[in-house]
């Protein structure tokens, strides 16, 4: 400290090296954490459930497979994945093209009307699930809708959309209108301009909500526990409780579940989480 | 664009927009709150012999502590969120656009990790980084002789709200820097090229620049954010259960506990719409607050 | 614009509310049977198991359990439920039994939706506490006569089996496994440590004893309460019967003068406060699980646990050697000025088997009824004893040798004393969670006695 104050332009530049220091410490202790959770449960999940109960923070005393063993013989996690990737998938595509729909329309016209009609919309995100768990099922019920394998499209389209139109209302509205306003007197059709200009300047806004949606459907449980009954449309949150036994639960057979469930998606997410920055930077220059 | 303007051809078109989502909405989401509002007139507990109660359910819970109670929660719940989510998640998003910072991409691509993780897997674990004899908070603290800051974390009433909302926090600053970032990129970067010209700092472009550009998004964000806390479940049932006691009790619990536990469906049904209720004001209060001034001159 | 745009959504709206309106009722059967009869066909081609009658006139038993088959092997019941179902199955290729298996939380969710719903499956589990809703609203079917027509059948179960299940002499389920929630598992070691070669005996010994271990920096007991009915199961069912004696517990189940503001039953509250405020439990008691108290109790952090039966398994797969050797079992101590019989805990079957009040075709009713005697009896009882797990079978046949100690000291010991009830397996369900919730903040000094007793007797007010 006294050789800093004998000069004040250096003190002031190591004042500002030490604060991009810290700043770059916080950041790679944020990033740390983020991913600790998965390695934490990635390494827990090679315990035994003894081991486990005697400590729930040290490392494995050997490389023991056999929670991933029972995970792969005594459940039938594969067809749980099929199943929520299909939901999962369908769901995501179809909110993308609903709401980019809607919402590039709610943005770019006045019309009467149209801020009740987005209200209506925005209303959707403000409603606890769990009233509607019963009104829901007798509803899909009397319809015949239960239990088939595009049962949970619908409530997953329908809650997905109101964050989704929201999201994208509100970027479009950040887009200047020039290029499509020149495309339209160059006689551009109103839906060749939709998908041929406003598509590609929406797209980082629509990977961002695409990837909200993936995981945020992936991973949904209410619906999923209550409107399908068959085993053979289960989805992976709903097959991954029963590691749960009535009074104790095997925690690291859980983990094994979790890790099998979750690597597929991670290995997804780092895979295209690439793409979606360039998607965003491209965004940048485009727009 | 204006309406007079509209063509018919036009009109068609938006009609055609609107439509896929608005059915689906409509019929999955709408419909069943109102059958939910139709339900929060009776006393019924699941049975055939529903009996109609007019609106005694809604002075019921007018009355009812324990629900009011849990709204606080909510509210307080909701404030650090916002400042921790969207505060946090703005400070970083400007960090990973300032030059001296490492790791950008590793710290984009991370950041969001948490938010795919399910509620209920972020619950779990840290109840376990809480725990008093082998958390690792307790563990780290001890590590640093600082035996005596460790605590049973989630086990004061007085503190509980602001411990379970750390790891909502930390969940969503990916959530938000996501959101964030996607509206910064869309600010021509000219505009901080002539400020730093000008001889800007990072802070002043931050605050002076960038806030004020993409403060529709922002209010966004808190919108979200307020929507997101008035319905949070799944992190504090698998944290503290609502507990101890009722001290971390939240809206959306009780409604599953009144609904499932008790099986009063009548009433819970009346707690939603009341929870619907508040939340729209809640928002609409927000959305007076941040009003949306980047449309004002701008597009129409 | 906005005519057409309000039109459509209009219709829309007007559409589905048309079922919107109206008292809640489940989903009608009769009206609702016939439209979707030809879409129940095409369900099945689409999805596989969508149906319930199969189209190749074979019968459908739908059956929903809070157990799961990734479980067997663990649970001694959950191993003894699947076999005697896989069994049954096999003896009877004609039927369809379809099974729905998810864990207990989950289960409580579902079961109840279903009900509301009017969508009941045919055979499902229901806990004493839900029997008075559960017969209120007419989702479950009243087997008094089936099992009077089997007096073998039903007089194999332990005594008072039935009575959680049991409305104005009308049975209403079959008992599965039983349990005696309230058993003292304590370190013999370590008490020994402090003086005492046995558990304490009376309630000023236990006090002294929690003293000492104080002094030693040691939990006396562990208690894992985040869940928050182990305070009330394992604890309050067996210490409030301790003051109160079984005939309070009966009047307050049959609603017949017994209040919670007794006072029997608030010195109950009184002494489990102080007993905490002595510094008996865990500084983080309603906030661990019964994962992170065993945690405590396997590394000798702890003296003893308050448990149930379930555990006995545990210790015998999961603590170390020493803890396992150590362990033995006891009761709470007598209190004075208490109850008549001092020798008591909280026990006897939580969960039933029970059948749909759907089910109306006699002869569907009569091989769903086989099914459910195939669940309940010893076709499952032993296989669940000989596992170590407590069954409502009173005499199953199983190798004594071959399970863990512990369980055998159970049977001896538990001979001598009487079970008295369960809280939560037969008070009504919203009077537990009051009751459940109170226990945390009463246990941390948030809450007074007097006022939790008041609390939960407006709820018993409310619930009656």
């Amino acid at each position: 400290m006294a050789e800093l104050k004998k000069n004040a332009v250096p003190a002031k530049k190591v004042g500002k090296s030490i604060g991009k220091v810290i700043c770059n410490a916080v950041l790679l202790l944020f990033s740390f954490s983020c991913i600790f959770p998965m390695v934490w449960i990635f390494y827990s999940s090679f315990k035994t459930q003894a081991e486990f109960t005697q400590s729930s923070t040290a490392l494995p005393q050997a490389l023991n497979l056999k929670n991933y063993i029972s995970v792969f013989t005594q459940t039938k996690l594969g067809m749980y994945m099929l199943n929520s990737a299909r939901n999962t998938i369908l769901s995501v595509l179809i909110i993308i093209v609903f709401s980019f729909l809607a919402g590039y329309v709610l943005s770019r016209y006045r019309f009467r009307g149209r801020s009740l009609i987005y209200n209506y919309f925005i209303m959707g995100m403000l409603i606890p699930v769990h009233a509607l768990l019963v009104p829901m099922y007798v509803q899909l019920r009397q319809s015949g809708l239960t239990n088939h394998w595009y049962t949970l499209l619908f409530p997953y389209v329908a809650f997905g959309l109101p964050i989704s139109i929201m999201l994208i209302e509100s970027y479009i509205a950040s887009i200047p209108k020039e290029l499509e306003e020149a495309a339209s007197i160059d006689g551009c059709g109103f839906f060749r301009c939709l998908f041929q200009i406003v598509f590609p300047l929406a797209m980082p806004i629509l990977s961002t909500v695409a990837i909200i949606q993936f995981f945020a459907v992936w991973n949904e449980f209410s619906f999923s526990l209550i409107l399908v009954n068959s085993d053979t449309l289960r989805t992976v949150p709903v097959g991954l409780t029963m590691f749960k036994s009535a009074y104790t639960v095997d925690y690291p057979r859980l983990m094994a579940g979790i890790m099998t469930t979750t690597l597929p998606v991670m290995i997804l997410y780092f895979v295209f989480s690439k793409r979606i920055i360039e998607g965003m930077v491209a965004g940048a220059v485009k727009g | 664009m204006r309406k007079s303007t509209l063509k018919p051809k036009t009109r068609m078109a938006i009609i055609v927009c609107l439509l896929p989502a608005l059915i689906i909405y409509t019929y999955v989401v709408i419909l069943p709150i109102i059958n939910a509002f139709n339900y929060s007139f009776y006393n019924w507990s699941g049975g055939p012999q529903a009996k109609y109660v007019g609106w005694k359910n809604y002075q019921i819970l007018l009355k009812d502590t324990s629900f009011w109670h849990a709204f606080s929660n909510n509210i307080w719940i909701a404030v650090l969120c916002i400042a921790g989510q969207i505060g946090i998640a703005f400070v970083f998003s400007a960090l990973l656009t300032s030059r001296f910072v490492r790791f950008k991409k590793l710290h984009r691509v991370v950041a969001y990790f948490p938010a795919t993780i399910s509620a209920v897997v972020v619950g779990f674990t840290w109840s376990f980084i809480f725990n008093y004899d082998y958390g690792l908070v307790n563990v780290i603290l001890r590590a640093l002789h600082l035996g005596n800051l460790a605590k049973p974390w989630l086990d004061n009433p007085n503190t509980i709200i602001s411990v379970v909302s750390i790891p909502l926090i930390w969940q969503y600053i990916g959530y938000y820097m996501v959101i964030i970032m996607a509206a910064m990129t869309s600010i021509d970067p000219s505009i901080y090229e002539m400020a730093e010209l000008d001889g800007a700092t990072g802070v002043q472009k931050a605050v002076k620049i960038t806030l004020p550009l993409i403060k529709g998004s922002i209010a966004v964000a808190v919108m979200l954010c307020i929507a997101g806390n008035m319905k949070i479940f799944d992190h504090i049932y698998v944290m503290t259960n609502g507990g101890p006691g009722t001290s971390s009790m939240v809206m959306a619990l009780q409604v599953y506990k009144t609904t499932f536990i008790k099986n009063q469906f009548g009433y819970a049904s009346a707690m939603s719409i009341g929870i619907l209720v508040l939340s729209l004001g809640l928002v609409g209060i927000s959305r007076l607050i941040i009003t949306r001034p980047w449309r004002k001159e701008s597009d129409y | 614009m906005k005519k057409k745009l309000l039109a459509a959504l209009m219709a829309v709206t007007l559409a589905a509310s048309m079922t919107a309106c109206g008292a809640p009722q489940a989903v009608d059967d009769d009206k609702d049977s016939k439209d979707t009869a030809q879409t129940e066909e095409k369900k099945e081609q689409d999805s596989g198991e969508a149906s319930e009658e199969s189209t190749d006139g074979k019968t459908t038993i739908t059956v929903i359990c809070h157990q799961s088959r990734s479980n067997i092997g663990e649970g001694g019941f959950t191993t003894g439920f699947f076999g005697a179902l896989d069994t049954w199955q096999e003896e009877h290729p004609d039927v369809e039994v379809k099974v729905e298996e998810m864990d207990q939380t989950a289960y409580q969710t579902k079961i109840n939706s279903l009900g509301a719903s009017g969508d009941m499956p045919d055979l499902f589990m229901m806990k004493g506490s839900w029997t008075k809703t559960f017969v209120e609203n007419g989702w479950v079917s009243d087997i008094t006569a089936e099992l009077d027509a089997d007096q073998e059948w039903k007089n194999a179960y332990i005594k008072g089996g039935f009575d959680a299940a049991t409305r104005d002499d009308k049975i209403y389920g079959v008992p599965q496994e039983s349990m005696s929630t309230g058993m003292v598992y304590y370190n013999s070691d370590m008490w020994k440590e402090i003086g005492y070669e046995t558990f304490p005996e009376t309630w000023d010994e236990l006090l002294d004893a929690v003293d000492k271990f104080k002094e030693k920096g040691i939990t006396p007991f562990v208690m894992g309460n985040k869940p928050n009915w182990p305070a009330e199961s394992c604890w309050l069912s067996t210490l409030g019967d301790r003051f109160t004696g079984p005939d309070w517990t009966q009047s307050i189940l049959e609603g017949s003068g017994a209040k919670f503001t007794d006072e029997a039953f608030v010195k109950a509250l009184t002494a489990f406060q102080e007993l905490a405020q002595r510094g008996a439990f865990n500084e983080d008691i309603n906030s661990i699980d019964d994962t992170e108290q065993n945690t405590v109790y396997f590394n000798k952090k702890a003296a003893a646990i308050v448990n149930g039966t379930w555990f006995i398994p545990t210790i015998d797969n999961s603590a170390p050697e020493d803890v396992k050797a150590a362990t033995k079992l006891a009761i709470l101590p007598s209190v004075e000025g208490g109850a008549e019989n001092q020798k008591t805990v909280s026990g006897g079957p939580a969960w039933f088997m029970s059948l749909s009040s759907k089910v109306t075709d006699p002869a569907k009713r009569e091989l769903a009824m086989d099914l459910l005697k195939a669940l309940t009896d010893e076709r499952q009882a032993n296989v669940t004893a000989s596992m170590g797990g407590v069954t409502a079978w009173a005499n199953p046949e199983y190798d004594t040798a071959k399970v863990p100690a512990l369980f055998n000291e159970y049977n001896a010991m538990i001979k001598d004393i009487t079970a008295v009830p369960i809280y939560d397996a037969c008070m009504d369900a919203s009077v537990i969670e009051t009751m459940n919730v109170g226990l945390q903040s009463l246990l941390i000094g948030e809450k007074a006695p007097e006022e939790l007793a008041d609390e939960i007797q407006m709820e018993q007010e409310l619930a009656q």
